[in-house]
């Protein structure tokens, strides 16, 4: 187990070193004269010249890397050229905006697929589950704002039930926050939804037809326990994994969500720095969520084996 | 699993999926409009000078989905709006079915050291979500449509090297790949020739599922402010342009690209799940 969890953190950490070579050939490289691309065909070449020293990019590149990455390690993000703000602490205070809205989406859609996953399984084959499969598939490849688009106009504009806009008065309480981010969490939910519920009814499908559901159905135990005891005991630990891993989805979603909503969370942050030609913001957040992203999946996996003893020996 | 289907069982399968008419009756008529756009469109989708005297007008008679905030009428931006979108898709999954097919042979077919490489930058590159890649990308680049097929076609091509690899060395194993070789045929010939027509099922419905994902994406793009040069009728674009005109109720503006864009990504869906049903 210890030899498991060490190798999976050592992948983890080489993804990490490639990702950020990635990163920095895609802040530093790819824009040719960094300070020309900040300030645009316009601008002299002096003040071109100054932001260049001043951002340190004229500095050779593996230098350049070097004191990025060291930095980063030590908890030194950089400044961000637009908000004039060290990048920590922007990030800092988009990640917990993001976690809130993050977490509400998953805490309706995790118990609401894995109901719809099981129930499809169980009714394999019958117009409920094509309902399910079918919605479900429909749900996750129509893009966020689309659907956010629809709830905003039902919702906010013509019913006025809820609010449009994510961002709730500063000092509200935990419910007046609650209710602005209703609305922008339901497109989170609806494409993950089709997602977990599918891999759900997989899962619960493949054991129904195994073996030791037939022993257990033959030895005459009634269906609802063999079900608890012996499918979903089964089938939901997959389930688990998949969970995790759509993390990184989750943060792809919020910026287009939050975008939509105006909501200052991660994604947000990363389209104003995309936006503004902001290569310091952009460069250290797009890191943040690749090791977020690894964090999330390393967590799975080690609960996955640790819940399922037969992954262990491997 | 893939030897045993026949073409013409596979076509039966297809024939008899729901799944598959209406899937494919949505894409067909988006297609359709692509390409026929120009002959369709009541209006000028990009626009004429006067239009502007008439902006944001409400669904009527002579504009049936109104006119956006420059005059124009949406429901001929709609209808043109399809080719900007299938065009980027379509040449971004082709680029990476191209090249990951390809990349794919090699690695299955030699294996070893490059195999390792590429499975490692690939959990990389999938460890931020596609559209930040494409931000990351389209911000150092200057937003372009061209830029934009690169990014997706680039990121699709590990991730379609890597299931044409397992297919491949599957396919490695059995005799008639032994029987090449003995006969003392090049590598490339048994990798183009031998192996490919056999894992060509695998192609297309990797090529299918990733269109989707592509659309996804483009449109994801697309309505962030990427890729699109201005007056260009795109769906996301549209979107992103007039949604802050929602607090004002005009609504039409912003709907009605909307729903064009649910009604496609459910066709090349429903499109792809009948023919991964069909091809496994």
């Amino acid at each position: 187990m210890t030899r498991f969890v060490l190798r999976r953190i050592g992948l983890a950490l080489i993804t990490l070193v490639l990702l950020s070579v990635l990163v920095f050939i895609g802040t530093q490289l790819l824009p040719g004269d960094v300070g020309r691309r900040i300030l645009g065909p316009f601008a002299t070449q002096e003040a071109v010249d100054v932001l260049n020293a001043r951002l340190g990019t004229d500095r050779p590149l593996l230098v350049q890397y070097w004191d990025w990455i060291t930095s980063a390690v030590t908890g030194d993000l950089g400044f961000s050229i637009s908000f004039s703000r060290p990048v920590t602490e922007l990030l800092g205070r988009a990640l917990v905006n993001s976690l809130k809205l993050g977490a509400l989406a998953f805490v309706i859609v995790v118990p609401l697929s894995l109901l719809g996953g099981i129930v499809a399984a169980l009714k394999r084959g019958t117009f409920i589950d094509r309902i399910i499969t079918v919605g479900g598939l429909s749900a996750t490849v129509i893009p966020e704002f689309v659907s956010g688009i629809v709830l905003i106009v039902v919702f906010a504009v013509f019913l006025g039930w809820l609010p449009g806009f994510a961002t709730a008065p500063p000092g509200s309480g935990f419910f007046t926050q609650l209710r602005h981010l209703i609305l922008p969490a339901i497109p989170l939910v609806l494409v993950l939804f089709g997602y977990i519920a599918r891999i759900t009814r997989a899962g619960v499908i493949e054991a129904l037809d195994a073996d030791y559901t037939r022993t257990a159905i033959l030895k005459g135990l009634p269906r609802s326990t063999v079900i608890r005891r012996d499918v979903l005991r089964n089938a939901l630990l997959p389930t688990i994994a998949v969970i995790a891993s759509q993390v990184g989805y989750l943060i792809g979603g919020l910026v287009v969500v939050e975008v939509l909503f105006g909501y200052q969370g991660v994604g947000k942050l990363l389209f104003d720095a995309a936006r503004n030609a902001d290569f310091p913001l952009l460069a250290s957040g797009v890191l943040v969520v690749g090791a977020s992203f690894q964090v999330s999946m390393l967590l799975a996996d080690v609960a996955y084996s640790w819940l399922n003893p037969r992954i262990r020996i491997s | 699993m893939v030897a045993t289907a026949s073409r013409s069982q596979r076509w039966r399968v297809l024939r008899r999926s729901p799944t598959f008419w209406v899937g494919g009756f949505l894409v067909l008529m988006w297609v359709v409009f692509a390409v026929f756009g120009d002959f369709v469109t009541p209006y000028e989708p990009r626009g004429t000078p006067q239009d502007i005297l008439n902006r944001l007008q409400p669904p009527s008679a002579e504009h049936w989905f109104g006119t956006d905030d420059l005059g124009r009428d949406v429901l001929s931006r709609v209808l043109a709006g399809s080719r900007q979108v299938l065009t980027v898709a379509v040449s971004a999954t082709i680029l990476g079915t191209v090249l990951g097919t390809f990349i794919g042979l090699l690695i299955g077919y030699y294996g070893g050291l490059i195999d390792d490489v590429v499975s490692r930058v690939l959990d990389a590159f999938l460890s931020i979500p596609l559209v930040i890649t494409g931000m990351l990308a389209l911000a150092a680049l200057g937003p372009n449509t061209i830029g934009v097929i690169l990014v997706i076609g680039l990121v699709f091509t590990p991730i379609i090297a890597k299931t044409v690899r397992a297919a491949v060395l599957s396919e490695r194993q059995l005799d008639y790949v032994t029987a090449a070789q003995l006969r003392k045929e090049n590598s490339l010939y048994v990798m183009f020739v031998e192996i490919l027509p056999n894992v060509w099922s695998i192609v297309i419905v990797e090529f299918t599922v990733r269109l989707g994902y592509a659309i996804f994406t483009v449109l994801a793009l697309s309505f962030l402010g990427f890729g699109v040069e201005p007056q260009t009728p795109d769906w996301g674009a549209d979107i992103f342009q007039h949604y802050g005109q929602l607090t004002g109720r005009v609504w039409w503006p912003v709907l009605f690209p909307a729903m064009a864009i649910a009604l496609l990504v459910v066709g090349v869906n429903l499109l792809a799940d009948a023919t991964s049903q069909a091809f496994e």
